[in-house]
């Protein structure tokens, strides 16, 4: 059988509105494909693993929560650099894409470190843009979000929010995705919402297990529910 | 201009209340021709004022400390839960309240919302803050319990004397020890062996301050198993019986206690406030149980993740029939994975705009989802003619309020307590 292995950084110090929905979905939905899924959770001061992973998982969580685990991943950042250079899919949401990003300024003068592997800086503002969003792809799901991003590049945009109950939402330009990396503040929890993603990450699009069509039939569900209430 | 302030404000509320319902009008208008309406009727209060604020356990640790307080012979003033604005609170006084603004209490013991009890607490300091716990709660709002720990730190520094906290919350105790240099500040305390009788402990939101000193302890919660909890008051222990089984409603206790305890001072009697509690009824929704045509209704509250986890984790087994409604209220469900569903094995029917999220959840887990029923009245009269007569209803805040009212159940939240 098949292997694919996911490192979740730091489960029980970044977790905010169900991200580990996305670990279950990715778990769930290679297993119904016939993949042996194995995940490792790495915690702040323990080792990572020796061997790369073929997936890194990093989640949201609380403002002091993301220093002290901004702080354990400059140690460990040579290590998932090398193996993100070496073929390693990365999916961050939420403050997980901060963690990823050329650094969080939480105020002016400090700048927490991050991983440098999406090329955009990101800034706390006071804006908090929350709301249900649909977007231009096809997404849907909900953002609870307060930063600023400069991108290094327009075509680094995972998706723009086409339609939402929030008016500063429409045409909001979310996450990253380059290459193996794939960055998000949608939420929902973001792969049970839009399980195409998951597929894609897992290498498994195209062959629909039988358990993974009932899934995305009560996904496809969730996201119409969305559409009629933003589109209201 | 109390007496323009009382007389017009009775006036109204009593015209509005014929047209059925209350309203914070009258409030409002009170306030406008006295600003100082608050301060000249409660802060006149002989054994002052206590506050209640905090994620969860809010409405039912105010109910347990205006019940143990008037065990010990106190006349307490307290607010409805929904009169947390000065409108609102001014309306409900208004009620009580003489021409002259006299009331006839010795004490008031408010429920504060987080963020909206400064404004109270702007027109009148209270004497005494009793924070329950910092937990997940409401992120479409609040964003994160960080922004909630700085409204209650503000209510704290508006607090005149005494602070009472959950100690074993890391939150409510590090909010404490930053202001025990100019508040009498006291932690109430559960042991190792009370959180691990829950299967997922106290619930708190994370803290990563190194601080591991104590608060000065005021009350132990010793054990606690179903709804019966043993706390310890000054060495002696007393055992009580809870409103419902779980940590959180122990917790809750000992807290009522605690702030009781200080209020009252040397005659406070720790058996009076055990046995007081004891006697009291759940608030609802809460651990609540609706009698409905001959049917059993147990209320699981979907408030937000920890008042949901501690109610699931309190199940003493697997809920037979089971019903799952969410609408709007809860705008993003997403926590819903982070939940341990514990006993909850299936749903038979679930319902509201949220429908195909939970069923989603339920599904990744293999767990049996039951009819999908986006339509809530269609969903309860499915949900009613199944079999049997114990029922579970997991359910939000306002698909509960929806609820009561559909099943006739008229009285608004808190009007009982």
């Amino acid at each position: 059988m098949p292997k694919f292995t996911i490192l979740h950084l730091y489960p029980n110090t970044l977790h905010l509105n169900g991200e580990v929905g996305n670990v279950v979905a990715l778990v769930e939905r290679g297993k119904a494909s016939g993949l042996e899924v194995a995940v490792q959770s790495v915690e702040l001061g323990e080792n990572l693993p020796t061997e790369k992973p073929d997936l890194i998982f990093i989640g949201s969580g609380i403002l002091s929560a993301v220093k002290v685990a901004s702080v354990d991943l400059e140690k460990k950042s040579p290590k998932l650099i090398d193996w993100v250079g070496a073929g390693a899919k990365v999916l961050a949401v939420g403050a997980g894409f901060d963690l990823i990003s050329k650094g969080l300024e939480v105020e002016p003068g400090q700048t927490l470190f991050g991983l440098g592997l999406a090329d955009t800086r990101h800034r706390i503002t006071n804006d908090h843009l929350v709301g249900e969003v649909v977007t231009e792809s096809g997404l849907a799901g909900f953002i609870n979000w307060n930063r600023e991003i400069v991108r290094g590049g327009t075509e680094s945009i995972l998706a723009t929010v086409s339609s939402s109950n929030e008016a500063q939402l429409v045409g909001y330009q979310d996450g990253y995705r380059t290459g193996n990396i794939i960055a998000t503040n949608i939420q929902g929890p973001f792969l049970p919402m839009n399980p195409s993603v998951a597929d894609e990450l897992l290498g498994i699009s195209g062959k629909v297990a039988k358990r993974n069509a009932t899934l995305n039939q009560l996904a496809e569900k969730s996201r119409e529910a969305i559409s009629r209430r933003v589109n209201r | 201009m109390i007496p323009l302030a009382v007389l017009v404000g009775k006036a109204l509320r009593f015209v509005l209340r014929l047209r059925g319902g209350g309203s914070a009008v009258p409030g409002r208008i009170a306030l406008a021709i006295e600003p100082k309406f608050l301060q000249k009727t409660l802060g006149r209060m002989q054994r002052g004022i206590y506050f209640v604020s905090g994620s969860n356990g809010k409405s039912t640790t105010t109910a347990m400390l205006v019940k143990v307080l008037r065990a010990h012979g106190l006349r307490v003033l307290s607010n409805p839960a929904g009169g947390n604005l000065p409108q609102g609170l001014a309306s409900a006084l208004l009620a009580d309240v003489s021409l002259f603004g006299r009331l006839d209490h010795d004490v008031a013991v408010l429920e504060v919302d987080e963020a909206y009890g400064k404004l109270i607490a702007k027109k009148v300091a209270p004497n005494g803050l009793l924070l329950t716990n910092l937990q997940f709660d409401q992120l479409n709002r609040f964003h994160s319990p960080e922004e909630v720990f700085g409204y209650l730190d503000e209510l704290a520094t508006l607090t005149k004397e005494l602070l009472v906290v959950n100690g074993t919350d890391p939150n409510t105790e590090r909010l404490a020890k930053g202001h025990r240099a100019r508040l009498k500040a006291f932690g109430v305390y559960a042991s190792k062996e009370a959180v691990a009788s829950a299967r997922n402990g106290i619930l708190a939101a994370p803290s990563f301050d190194l601080d591991e000193s104590d608060l000065q302890h005021i009350i132990n919660l010793v054990s606690t198993s179903g709804n019966r909890a043993v706390i310890t008051h000054g060495g002696a222990a007393v055992e009580l019986t809870l409103p419902a089984a779980g940590l959180h409603y122990a917790v809750d206790a000992a807290l009522a206690i605690g702030m009781a305890s200080k209020i009252i001072g040397a005659d406070f009697k720790a058996q009076v406030a055990a046995d007081a509690i004891s006697e009291l009824q759940a608030v609802y929704g809460r651990g609540e149980v609706i009698h409905h045509q001959g049917q059993n209704i147990e209320i699981i509250m979907m408030k937000n993740l920890p008042s949901l986890q501690a109610n699931l984790d309190a199940l003493q087994e697997s809920p037979k029939t089971v019903w799952i409604s969410v609408d709007e209220g809860t705008p993003d469900p997403s926590w819903i994975y982070d939940i341990d569903l514990g006993k909850l094995r299936h749903a038979d029917v679930i319902s509201g705009t949220k429908t195909y999220q939970w069923a989603t959840r339920l599904a990744y887990e293999n767990l049996d989802f039951g009819e999908l029923i986006e339509d809530e009245n269609a969903a309860l009269e499915y949900f009613l003619k199944l079999p049997g007569t114990n029922k579970t209803a997991v359910i939000n805040y306002e698909q509960m309020m929806w609820l009561r009212k559909r099943l006739g159940l008229l009285d608004l939240e808190g009007g009982n307590a």
